[in-house]
């Protein structure tokens, strides 16, 4: 009987799911191979701006201002600690907070868009944002930020810092997701009208859902600012935004899980194919094309996919038999 | 006996065209009211009006003694009041269990939420049965449990149902005004129905309003109304 949010049996469903991440994550510090160190970087960094996307489109949002949302957070990390000379601590937060705080100021006039119209706003909204950037002085325009003093000097320390920070930033949006916020979010994307009618607020649970994922997104850029010490504006455009989107999509958006395969997968499958780089994009639509055409509830959904064909057998074997009562 | 919401000529146009043209209702503190009239009245109208769902061109709402014309739904349904919409809409790929959890989007009392939940269950034994299933897999009788249910789940002091009779079957019928009838007794929760069913009305309700095309052609007690010829008129339309 599922009387109550039962929090602890939701947190202990995940710990399998949780102990395989990590295994996987941990993969590369065993190989000492230092390049894969920092692909897996890499991964995590976007690992949680799209899952942070997620919590966005959880309340029936597509955003296209994500990746610009992950430049700020950079940015403001990046000059905090370059121009200021603050501490990691603080700048990574500051950060996080600074896209937070814009993208509901930014995110205002627009939270009462739905679908598609939001989307459109959101778009303007990010290729906006990255144009200011690029006309600022104080963020090095298009030459980029450089020279921003990195959290850690080795890349171990780097590395084991993002493990940490990946599942301590997905553990803090899955509850987010089960909480009653997060199912009252899944209920507006489902209708609107009738939750409003119940008393829901669109606008604030709209606006709470983007400052919740820009939050995270702010502090995955900043770590990664920090990280790679060095910004440009070119890694964050509408394209970036727009793979984030991919991620969750192809990976199944209608589970937490979905952008999480669907980042490790769509970074490695050019990183393997690196001997055969030039067909790397062509290898990546492939999978995108069979992914849209065969698994429609994305990579996550083939679990639930597998158990409806069974089932659906049994069915069949049924009437054939001409025995189903 | 003090009224709990009082409708003060209100009208609402929908473009050029009035939909509801200055109607006035009284729903008295623990009292059923019910609002009939054919397809077009503006019954359906007149009660997201009171939810604040379609803006008012004129009059006023009065809930317990305070003016609400100009808040939001939100504060509507945190001040008292709560809508069982038309054609029940639930969030079918919701459990039921998180159906009825949203209705109390607007508490925070723990305890109370929990009462009520045990309370909804009580009335409608099913649903306890059925609470890990989503809710667009449920009977259309069963829907309108759950509708009714959530509504009570904001703890209203008013509740406000749009024809929860839509498409049922009789029997289900019956059993949703004895419900009704149950959810006022026992809570004390004030009630306007808004109805075609003329039988499921005048079964539960005390009091009666008539509209047609807009405006309101009859009102009374149920004994009286059923025996007016304005009535037959708006209803059986001779």
């Amino acid at each position: 009987m599922e009387n109550t949010l039962d929090k602890k049996k939701n947190l202990r469903k995940i710990i399998p799911y949780a102990i395989i991440l990590l295994a996987f994550l941990i993969v590369p510090a065993f190989t000492g191979n230092i390049y894969w160190l920092g692909v897996f970087i890499f991964i995590m960094y976007q690992m949680i701006g799209s899952v942070s996307l997620r919590t966005i489109f959880l309340s029936g949002n597509i955003s296209f201002a994500h990746g610009s949302f992950i430049a700020m957070g950079a940015y403001f990390a990046g000059i905090l600690a370059k121009d200021l000379g603050f501490p990691p601590g603080v700048t990574l937060l500051a950060g996080a907070l600074f896209a937070c705080v814009i993208s509901v100021i930014t995110g205002f006039p627009f939270v009462r868009l739905r679908g598609l119209y939001y989307g459109m706003a959101s778009l303007f909204m990010g290729v906006a944002i990255i144009y200011v950037i690029q006309a600022l002085k104080v963020t090095g325009g298009s030459r980029g930020l450089l020279d921003i003093p990195s959290m850690f000097s080795s890349i171990y320390a780097n590395y084991y810092f993002f493990v940490i920070l990946t599942v301590v930033c997905l553990l803090a949006m899955y509850r987010f997701e089960f909480s009653r916020i997060g199912i009252t979010l899944r209920a507006l994307a489902q209708s609107p009208e009738v939750a409003s009618s119940i008393g829901v607020s669109e606008s604030f649970y709209k606006l709470l859902a983007l400052g919740f994922g820009s939050f995270f997104a702010g502090l995955t850029g900043a770590a990664f600012a920090l990280y790679s010490t060095v910004l440009s504006t070119t890694n964050y455009g509408l394209t970036f935004s727009i793979w984030l989107l991919m991620y969750m999509m192809i990976g199944g958006d209608s589970k937490f899980i979905g952008p999480v395969i669907g980042t490790v997968i769509f970074v490695l499958i050019p990183e393997i194919g690196r001997s055969f780089s030039a067909y790397a994009p062509y290898l990546t639509a492939a999978a995108m094309l069979v992914v849209a055409y065969l698994i429609p509830g994305g990579l996550a959904g083939i679990p639930d996919l597998i158990r409806r064909r069974k089932r659906k057998n049994k069915v069949e074997n049924l009437s054939e038999g001409g025995q189903a009562i | 006996m003090s009224n709990i919401l009082e409708i003060n000529h209100i009208t609402i146009k929908y473009g050029k065209s009035i939909a509801v043209a200055g109607i006035s209702l009284k729903i008295p503190e623990g009292g059923i009211v019910t609002l009939i009239g054919s397809n077009g009245a503006g019954k359906s109208t007149t009660l997201n009006a009171t939810l604040g769902m379609v803006p008012l061109t004129d009059g006023s709402l009065t809930f317990q003694g305070e003016d609400i014309t100009n808040i939001s739904t939100a504060e509507r349904v945190k001040k008292g009041l709560a809508l069982v919409p038309e054609g029940r809409h639930l969030f079918p790929y919701l459990s039921v269990y998180k159906n009825l959890l949203l209705g109390a989007t607007q508490r925070t009392d723990k305890q109370g939420i929990a009462e009520d939940l045990e309370f909804v269950y009580n009335l409608f034994p099913k649903l306890k049965d059925r609470s890990k299933q989503k809710a667009g897999t449920l009977s259309g009788g069963e829907q309108q449990m759950v509708a009714i249910a959530r509504g009570i789940m904001s703890n209203p002091k008013l509740l406000c149902l749009d024809e929860p009779s839509l498409g049922l079957a009789p029997v289900v019928i019956e059993d949703v005004g004895r419900k009704i009838k149950e959810i006022n007794q026992k809570r004390g929760t004030s009630i306007l129905l808004v109805e075609q069913n003329v039988h499921l009305a005048f079964g539960v309700a005390a009091y009666c309003y008539t509209l047609q095309v807009g405006k309101l052609v009859a009102e009374g007690p149920i004994d009286e109304i059923r025996e007016k010829d304005a009535v037959r008129k708006a209803y059986f339309g001779g």
